[in-house]
């Protein structure tokens, strides 16, 4: 064939591809099939994400006080899970647009604190609270902010609208004041165990009396002590939550730099 | 809402956004795996896996230009991991549903010109898959060479070099029955 022929020989592919790919009948149900397996797939890594990231295990714990005796479940309300939503995880700080967007409003937060630990990624989860029946009671967005210094890592939860899973707030035993604000440091032990283990009746009782956060989900038992500082400012609940080695004054200068933020 | 926008839009979690690129990559994406696969079946398996993991992976992808070569990859990527796992390939002599209808009343030019068709798609199924999905990616979804090279995460030169190869096998076939047709006429007459 001479060069002068070849667009046409090349039309003839392009139209028996054509001709060929003619032949496949549509399929009305294939976006509906799409979605539901995109969200069947979120809501199996955000799940697997909840139940083996250390980070969230105490936001797993099916235990009826979770942050350190400030928040606690109203009427019958059991436990709330937190499913994060992959499209909105961003590297870095999401845009306020967002924040806005998907929680009403902006709250504060800070992208790198004076002690060194960086914002490392961003996160929209949705969190539903279950009743006693393990029934819907209420659902409500929250903002995760992930936080790195060398390997050290640090959460600051935020929840705009804490009311509406029912978690209900005050402070614990151990607080401090500033600009008016009441800050509640605890410190936690918890137990990080496979899905199929057995726990103890003591251990049981300690879950309930929030003195234990007991979470499954990892491949070998891991226990530590999480550590958390929680307040609330303008409705808003904000906990630092961290497995690391921070004092409650290092963890308390973190919270005055959120306060004073903007 | 131009393409640009909608995939932004998607990057920000916007359902509406993803449904509307779905319509509009939905065609072309059955057509091009099926094009690859040859079984409908397979073909919608494929789709939706790929925007499954479209879906899923939307943060990741760097630029909204590149969203069009971006789904091309996965979609490649995702027919070729399914066809190796189902080895569901109709027999190339399967796939068609050949016109048995005689031609013997037609003009010459009309029977010359279904034979080359027959023969170039018997031909374009008989190419390595390789070859296939460039010259599918080519001349069907209408990507570019640099694109192409994007998509199958091949250099261009690569990419240059099957479709050369891919046109010459198809060239060769067809130019084999055009001297077969011009000897049956000389024949008849």
């Amino acid at each position: 064939m001479s060069h002068r022929q070849a667009p046409l020989f090349e039309q003839e592919i392009r139209h028996t591809l054509h001709q060929m790919s003619e032949a496949l009948p549509e399929d009305d149900r294939l976006l509906h099939k799409i979605q539901t397996a995109v969200k069947e797939e979120k809501e199996r890594r955000s799940m697997k994400k909840l139940f083996s990231s250390k980070k969230f295990a105490a936001l797993a714990a099916s235990a009826l006080i979770l942050i350190g005796g400030l928040s606690y479940a109203a009427g019958n309300i059991s436990h709330w899970i937190s499913v994060s939503n992959n499209t909105k995880s961003y590297t870095g700080i999401m845009p306020e647009a967002v924040m806005q967007k998907e929680l009403g409003k902006v709250p504060k937060y800070i992208e790198s604190f004076a002690n060194g630990f960086a914002i490392e990624e961003s996160n929209i989860a949705e969190t539903t609270a279950y009743d006693e029946n393990n029934q819907n009671a209420g659902e409500t967005k929250e903002l995760y902010l992930s936080y790195k210094r060398g390997d050290a890592r640090l959460t600051l939860n935020i929840l705009p609208n804490p009311a509406a899973i029912g978690m209900m707030t005050e402070p614990g035993a151990d607080t401090a004041l500033y600009k008016d604000i009441t800050l509640s440091y605890s410190k936690d032990p918890f137990k990080f165990v496979p899905p199929d283990y057995k726990a103890t009746e003591e251990e049981l009782r300690l879950a309930e009396e929030g003195k234990l956060n007991l979470s499954y989900g990892s491949s070998e038992i891991e226990t530590g002590f999480h550590s958390f500082l929680s307040w609330i400012e303008d409705g808003s609940s904000y906990q630092l939550l961290t497995e690391e080695e921070l004092s409650r004054e290092e963890l308390i200068e973190m919270a005055k730099e959120v306060i004073d933020s903007k | 809402m131009e393409e640009k926008e909608l995939v932004i839009a998607f990057k920000n979690g916007e359902e509406a956004a993803f449904e509307a690129l779905f319509s509009l990559y939905e065609d072309k994406a059955l057509r091009t795996a099926f094009l690859l696969c040859q079984n409908r079946e397979m073909a919608r398996d494929i789709v939706q896996d790929s925007f499954v993991h479209c879906c899923l992976n939307i943060g990741k992808l760097r630029s909204a230009e590149a969203f069009r070569p971006w789904f091309y990859r996965i979609l490649t990527r995702t027919a070729f991991t399914l066809m190796k796992k189902e080895k569901k390939y109709l027999p190339v002599e399967e796939f068609f549903e050949r016109d048995t209808e005689s031609f013997a009343d037609e003009p010459f030019e009309r029977y010359a010109e279904k034979e080359r068709a027959e023969i170039l798609r018997r031909e374009i199924l008989r190419l390595s898959d390789k070859q296939r999905t460039v010259i599918v990616l080519h001349y069907f979804n209408g990507l570019s060479v640099e694109e192409i090279a994007a998509a199958t995460g091949s250099f261009q030169g690569t990419v240059k070099s099957r479709l050369f190869f891919a046109r010459e096998k198809l060239k060769a076939e067809l130019s084999k029955q055009n001297h077969k047709l011009q000897g049956d006429e000389i024949h008849e007459s």
